[in-house]
């Protein structure tokens, strides 16, 4: 019931919602949760296990029962809490966990067979035979159990995520926080005040009390006015702090207000030097009999719906307490027309007043499916049965540890406080305040929030101003802790997973004693809400059962996040498009425009093959634009190769360093092929190496190594051979590239360059300066088809038009572009290498290149690459396979064994690592690492394929099968 | 042959400038850039040269020094870009031509440490990069530089191969700042 | 994670690559101390030194001292200084 004055809700701003299905109204500033509330609504959901029906039991982010879903179609958001649902015009919310209805549930018959259902019930299922657990009891409980349910479907939502620093990080907007950031922001501090309500002000918005002779919310408002008059100061309101990181990172979850474009959340990372921890304290319910029926709810939280929301959540209350508290709960009811039925105060000496009050009693258990009335057990044993439909229940306040435990912490009990604090520098930079920290009035969690910001800025070599603290309630509420009240009936501990005082006992009688046991076994604080409201109790009650104290049981580990994040939040940025770099080479649009498929090398896109009218697979035009650059000329873009330029008076000495083979001898002019291996002794990368000037030299790395083969090459040179004067830097980007092949190829090139090549000049892996258009280009004479061959490279702003011309200008001569799949098949046919064979478990040896070892300096990898099990005869060496049986196919990945031996792992013999058509030959090819391979061609081995069942004998021979004496590259 | 010219191809950005809310993107021409790392125990005598030569020196870690339509960004350990004006003869050092390398971003308008905010985990206030700062980080996973050229400008330098990505990641943080 | 470059300040774990064992590279063939760098590790629970490249930043190799429980850190220095 709405009350008729009072309450920090806009009474102009009528809001419209639904819940179920019908339409309600309420007001700004209520969440969903006081909405309901306010409409009479106090069935909000059903329970996990046992379909029980449930209602709202906080104001808060602990709260354990009243879930929702949101929205509907794709973007529907399931778990919301209602109790920190912002309301907004035209909001739709769910019940969930209910068919066919919320208020008659079927599988509500569970509840009936709770006896069945208790703690590790399911683990027990797993005893039988597996048959049964599959496909009896995992379906059935798998149906039955269960929070809100996913779309399923693509949402079109946005999320980001996002950097911030401070030099301090306040979390928590109550009296602790908000003094915090006064403190720190008049000192001129760069202040974060983080805080997951709308409203700033934690319980002084809950609570009828004075601060700085005003209400406490209004004290609140003020301070918030100040706080955002200094430019110093950001207040985050929305938003969690879920989690603590090392080095003083936190992260933290910012809800925005719905609007056009704005995304649903912000997920922040959240740099400070210093942290000021005011998470405040949450309420716990008290174990007795029913205490999860709809009409339960926290004291606390009442007095939240009464004095913020304006909201009587019943007509008629029972207060049930240990502390001074619960007259104020009591009062606060009256004053807004409730009638208080009984004031129940587990204490002997309850303060006196003019309620109905029945002091060291205790209530014992809770009438009716929704409450109907209690029954009190009074100190003299007698029972007495009061109607009402709200209990205000309340067995004391945990302070919110939770985030000071992320880096291991343990938090440390409090005797007089029967309470778990922060321990002392549990978080380096954090320093918790207020009732987190144990404060129990307003005026210590002002003084703690004052203090808490003076050390802080201390640190941070600020002086605080200190200001003044505004009188606030200081009188202690003489509160005792209420854990279980004895009697029958089940009592809940963990609301959201239906765990019950029985639970728990069971547990500890199968002798789940740890608490870490008895948490998985009986699933206490496993729920979405992560057992914030009912996780002491439950310790309390593993430390009755197994007669040890609360601190001997200890607590189980606490966990980011603090609060629930939605995984799309996480993920925000990464999705589509958004997962990686998108690379793409200065002749991309022409590639593009040829119709290309592109194929991703890493992060780049390269064109497979360019498809011409007619060809209808992918084999067609690749056998053509191969032999295209057998017999004329073809054009292909190689941009996406690393390039590393080398610098420095040790240059040569460093690139004798890094690669296996010498490169100080190679002339100026002169490209050399190169091995580098890791120190392992196994080949990192193959490429070539240009000697441009005296001390100039640029390497080339594969594509899909450059970044390892700089970082390899950056290592060799700041941390083994420091004492080398030598520079790297990646000039990949800087030239555009383009490889010319094939018996036309200086003819096609003389067309484009300003002054034609003089072939005495240009012999088979010179390199050098030319200009092409006017441009000054890099020319190389290699080739990876075994061709005739130049690579041409121009600064990348001229790539797009020159590879456009010279394959135009290839075309003219029959020749044109060629992709990836050409390129691979020539390079195979030539037996030349690429990461298949590189493939990180091969060694120069293994691929017939030891005379690239040099014997005569040391090298990364020299020592390890001569192991006498890396020199072994019988280790797999590269060969060709060209098949010979009747299937004509060969497949990459394939093992090779004898024709004799059964295809079983044990005799296998070698894999088969690339394999092409070659149409130049006629038939398939491959290259294969085969045990002593080279001393084997002319033999015929099997090579069976499980996986595609292919099996065909081959014969091996020579990796090099087109041009073996490579007299068409150099002539 | 004589009568054969490249066209020059501006790296593939997209459509720019584009505004959204406060703020502006939009492609820069730095003029020529090229890389310099002075040989061992050079620096100093590079730094004078270049004064002589083009009027700026080298700076320090994090810094820019910009004069006239010259200016030198910290670019790394032991290395500098140099930007607007041909390179010297500086005998002292390593020198690469690294003008078609980068593709360079304006980000103008005043609240370009928010869009940063979600774009690199480096704090790009004014109090911690004020006006000439120049940093290497990350943008996305995408290797950048970032310098405060005036109070309101953060030029932004990637890969040119990465422009296209780097146009959309950077427009969706400003679309999302404009929102929020 | 933070680490704190000597060039660059204080920086996010991302912008860094893990590159193993702060160890010394030895000489000289093939040898069990050869051995042991290229292939043996201790699993320190404690303090620890490592490579760390701020790849993404401004490239330079750094040795960083921290302690694998606490996570402190204790230095960050150039490896090849």
């Amino acid at each position: 019931m709405r009350l008729g004055q009072g309450g920090l809700v806009d009474r102009d701003r009528h809001l419209g919602f639904r819940f179920d299905g019908h339409a309600y109204e309420g007001l700004e500033g209520d969440t969903l949760a006081s909405a309901l509330l306010a409409n009479g609504i106090r069935l909000v959901g059903r329970s996990f296990k046992y379909h029980r029906p449930r209602g709202i039991l906080t104001a808060g982010s602990e709260e354990p029962n009243a879930l929702v879903t949101l929205g509907r179609g794709a973007a529907q958001e399931p778990n919301a809490r209602a109790t920190t649902v912002e309301l907004r015009q035209g909001l739709e919310a769910r019940p969930q966990n209910a068919w066919p209805s919320l208020g008659v549930d079927a599988l509500a018959v569970n509840d009936l067979l709770s006896p069945f259902l208790s703690a590790g019930f399911y683990y027990k299922t797993f005893m039988g035979p597996h048959r049964i657990w599959e496909r009896v009891f995992e379906p059935a409980i798998r149906r039955a159990a269960g929070l809100g349910r996913l779309s399923q479907e693509v949402a079109d939502l946005q999320f980001e995520k996002a950097f911030a620093f401070c030099d301090l990080l306040v979390i928590g907007a109550g009296p602790a926080g908000l003094m915090a950031a006064l403190t720190a922001g008049e000192a001129g501090a760069d202040v974060i005040l983080a805080d997951e309500d709308f409203l700033p002000g934690g319980r002084l918005n809950a609570e009828r009390e004075e601060v700085g002779g005003r209400s406490g919310a209004g004290w609140a408002a003020e301070a918030v006015t100040r706080l955002e008059a200094m430019p110093n100061v950001r207040i985050m309101s929305r938003t969690a702090v879920t989690g603590v990181y090392d080095q003083g990172t936190y992260g933290a979850l910012q809800k925005h207000p719905a609007a056009a474009g704005r995304p649903e959340e912000t997920f922040w990372r959240i740099v400070a030097r210093r942290a000021v921890l005011a998470a405040g304290a949450i309420e716990r319910p008290v174990a007795l009999a029913n205490n999860d029926r709809p009409g339960v709810m926290l004291a606390g939280a009442v007095r939240s719906y009464l004095n913020r929301y304006a909201v009587a959540p019943g007509r008629r209350a029972v207060v049930f307490g240990a502390s001074d508290e619960a007259r104020r709960t009591a009062a606060d009811l009256r004053r807004a027309g409730v009638h208080v039925a009984a004031l129940v105060d587990a204490r002997e000496r309850a303060e006196t007043s003019d309620f109905a009050t029945y002091a060291g009693a205790t209530v014992e258990r809770v009438l009716g499916r929704e409450v109907e009335g209690v029954a009190i057990r009074l100190g003299n044993g007698r029972e007495e049965r009061v109607q009402a439909d709200l209990l205000a229940m309340s067995g004391g306040w945990n302070p919110n540890v939770h985030l000071s435990c992320h880096l291991n912490g343990r938090p440390v009990w409090d005797e007089s406080l029967s309470a778990f604090l922060p321990a002392p520098g549990a978080v380096p930079g954090l320093i918790p305040a207020g009732s987190c920290n144990g404060a129990v009035t307003t005026a210590a969690c002002l003084a703690a929030g004052r203090e808490a910001a003076a050390r802080a800025l201390e640190d941070l070599g600020l002086k605080a101003t200190a200001p003044d603290l505004p009188e606030a309630e200081d009188r202690d509420p003489q509160a005792r802790p209420i854990w279980v009240v004895p009697g029958k009936g089940r009592k809940w501990v963990d609301f959201q997973n239906d765990v019950t005082t029985k639970d728990i006992e069971l547990a500890a009688r199968e002798n789940f004693r740890s608490v870490e046991h008895m948490k998985r076994y009986t699933t206490q604080g496993m729920a979405t809400d992560q057992g914030k409201t009912g996780g002491v109790t439950a310790l309390s009650i593993l430390a009755d059962a197994t007669g040890r104290s609360i601190p001997e049981t200890g607590t189980t580990t606490y966990r980011p996040p603090y609060a629930p994040i939605q995984i799309a939040a996480l993920g925000a940025g990464g999705e589509g498009r958004g997962f990686a770099a998108e690379r793409f080479t200065a002749a991309h649009p022409v590639h593009l425009a040829m119709g290309a498929p592109m194929v991703e090398a890493g992060l780049w896109f390269r064109p497979s093959y360019y498809p011409r009218t007619g060809e209808k697979t992918w084999r067609q035009a690749c056998d053509r634009e191969a032999l295209m650059v057998r017999e004329t000329v073809g054009v292909c873009d190689v941009s996406t190769l690393g390039k590393i330029d080398v610098q420095g008076p040790d240059a040569a000495a460093f690139l004798d360093f890094v690669y296996s083979n010498t490169m100080s001898t190679l002339k100026q002019g002169k490209v050399r092929y190169g091995l580098m291996l890791r120190e392992d002794g196994h080949i990192m990368d193959d490429g070539t190496c240009a000697r441009i000037g005296p001390d100039h030299y640029l390497v080339s790395t594969t594509t899909a190594a450059a970044g390892e083969v700089m970082r390899h090459m950056e290592f060799a040179a700041q941390v083994l051979r420091p004492e080398l004067d030598v520079h790297l830097v990646s000039v990949t980007e800087q030239w555009a590239q383009t490889a010319i092949a094939g018996p036309e190829s200086r003819d096609l090139l003389n067309e484009v360059l300003d002054s034609p090549l003089d072939p005495g000049t240009w012999p088979f892996m010179a390199c050098g300066a030319v200009t092409v258009g006017g441009v000054p280009a890099r020319l190389f004479r290699i080739s990876f088809s075994g061709e005739h061959a130049y690579e041409i490279a121009v600064p990348a702003r001229y790539g797009e038009s020159l590879f456009r011309q010279l394959v135009a200008r290839a075309e003219a001569r029959g020749g044109g572009a060629y992709g990836m799949e050409a390129l691979n098949v020539l390079r195979i046919e030539k037996g030349l290498l690429t990461h298949a064979e590189l493939d990180g478990r091969t060694t120069a040896f293994d691929l017939n290149l030891s005379g690239m070892m040099s014997k005569k300096k040391d090298f990364v990898g020299r020592a390890a690459a001569g192991r006498a099990g890396l020199l072994a005869d019988d280790r797999p060496r590269l060969v060709g396979i060209r098949p010979v049986g009747a299937v004509r196919q060969l497949t990459a990945g394939a093992f090779l064994f004898d024709p004799e031996t059964e295809s079983t792992r044990e005799n296998a013999q070698g894999t088969v690592s690339s394999v092409a058509f070659s149409p130049t030959l006629g038939h398939f090819i491959g290259l294969a690492l085969l045990k002593e391979g080279p001393e084997r061609h002319g033999e015929t081995v099997r090579m069976v394929d499980h996986l595609r069942r292919v099996s065909t004998l081959c014969e091996v021979c020579d990796p090099a099968f087109f041009d073996p004496a490579g007299g068409r590259a150099r002539d | 042959m004589t009568d054969f010219r490249l066209a020059s191809v501006p790296p593939a950005t997209g459509p720019l400038p584009v505004t959204r809310g406060a703020m502006t993107l939009s492609l820069a021409d730095p003029g020529p850039l090229w890389s310099v790392a002075p040989h061992r125990g050079e620096a100093a005598a590079v730094s004078r040269a270049l004064q002589e030569a083009i009027g700026v020196s080298l700076p320090g870690p994090g810094r820019r020094h910009a004069a006239g339509g010259a200016s030198v960004q910290w670019f790394g350990r032991n290395l500098w870009l140099v930007a607007g004006v041909a390179p010297p003869d500086l005998p002292g050092a390593a020198v690469t031509d690294q003008g078609d390398g980068w593709v360079t971003f304006d980000l103008a308008g005043p609240e370009g440490a928010d869009v940063m905010a979600r774009l690199i985990p480096v704090d790009t206030r004014p109090a911690a990069m004020p006006d000439q700062a120049a940093i290497r980080t990350e943008l996305h996973g995408m290797m950048v530089a970032v310098a405060r050229t005036a109070p309101d400008t953060l030029r932004i330098m990637g890969f040119r191969s990465m422009a296209s990505t780097l146009t959309r990641t950077i427009t969706e943080a400003m679309e999302r700042v404009a929102a929020i | 994670m933070r680490l704190t470059c000597p060039h660059c300040g204080e920086r996010d774990l991302r912008e860094f690559t893990y590159g193993g064992a702060a160890l010394t590279r030895p000489e000289g063939d093939w040898s069990p101390i050869w051995d042991e760098y290229v292939h043996l590790r201790e699993n320190p629970a404690g303090r620890s030194r490592e490579f760390w490249q701020h790849g993404a930043g401004c490239s330079a190799w750094l040795v960083v001292e921290r302690d694998t429980v606490t996570h402190d850190i204790h230095a960050v220095t150039e490896a090849g200084a």
